[in-house]
């Protein structure tokens, strides 16, 4: 990796590879370098936020990603995992309320 | 001892306009359209060459790293883990594919005692180096 000189004041952006399954939404994001002490994550309203530092050990440095979701998406219910340097958040999609109508008969 | 200049090393980002590259580098955002290249840097102690390369999502086991002579080879293939069979892709920005990259060391090394270790997605390759490539330190005598 070559470093610029006003590289620590530049904050990342990590390469992520989004994904549509069936229940769910999947955010795999590179992260090399990073330790799960360094890396937070949060949900606020619609929005996902991946941000933290890398470790200093690796040439430290600010990264920094927001994503907003869709409507039917559940940021309540978000999971993630940290493996390889590589951060796997699992959206779920809401599943619409399913209500069977009883159709009577004249 | 100098490092070997970046633009003697095989396809790393030559493809990327400059402005590209800077916004780029970090986390190898730019590779995407020639495969994946994993980052590397090389620094050097008194006693050992340090290499390390940026391996998100390969599995460390499956990288081969070789020593011939002077040069240091790695090798192996980042995979694409999620194969999303009924619905699909919305954004692909991570790089996959075999690769290879091979540098130059900049001093001779003990290919027996290489030490590797890989952490959240960084290898890490520590070589010793030879007895006869560490530095002497001279003592001047006061006359």
């Amino acid at each position: 990796m070559v470093r610029t000189t006003n590289s620590k004041s530049t904050v990342r952006v990590p390469a992520t590879d989004v994904y549509e399954t069936e229940s769910s939404y999947l955010l795999l994001a590179e992260l090399p370098g990073v330790s799960r002490e360094a890396l937070e994550v949060d949900v606020e309203g619609r929005e996902v936020r991946i941000f933290g530092t890398r470790d200093e050990q690796f040439g430290g440095g600010e990264f920094r990603r927001t994503f907003i979701l869709g409507p039917g998406l559940r940021g309540d219910a978000v999971e993630g995992s940290l493996s390889n340097g590589v951060l796997r958040l699992e959206i779920p999609k809401a599943v619409p309320a399913k209500r069977r109508v009883d159709v009577a008969t004249a | 001892m100098s490092l070997i200049p970046w633009s003697n090393l095989p396809a790393f980002g030559a493809l990327l306009p400059p402005a590209n590259r800077l916004f780029n580098e970090f986390f190898s955002l730019g590779s995407v359209a020639d495969g994946f290249h994993p980052a590397l840097d090389v620094s050097e102690t008194d006693d050992a060459v340090v290499v390390r390369a940026e391996v998100p999502g390969v599995d460390p086991q499956e990288i081969e790293v070789s020593v011939h002579g002077d040069i240091l080879e790695l090798r192996g293939e980042k995979k694409q883990q999620e194969e999303p069979k009924e619905t699909g892709y919305y954004r692909v920005e991570r790089s996959y594919g075999s690769f290879r990259r091979s540098l130059k060391l900049p001093a001779k090394v003990d290919a027996e005692n290489v030490e590797a270790k890989a952490k959240d997605g960084i290898l890490t390759l520590t070589l010793p180096k030879r007895e006869d490539a560490k530095p002497r330190r001279i003592k001047v005598k006061a006359a």
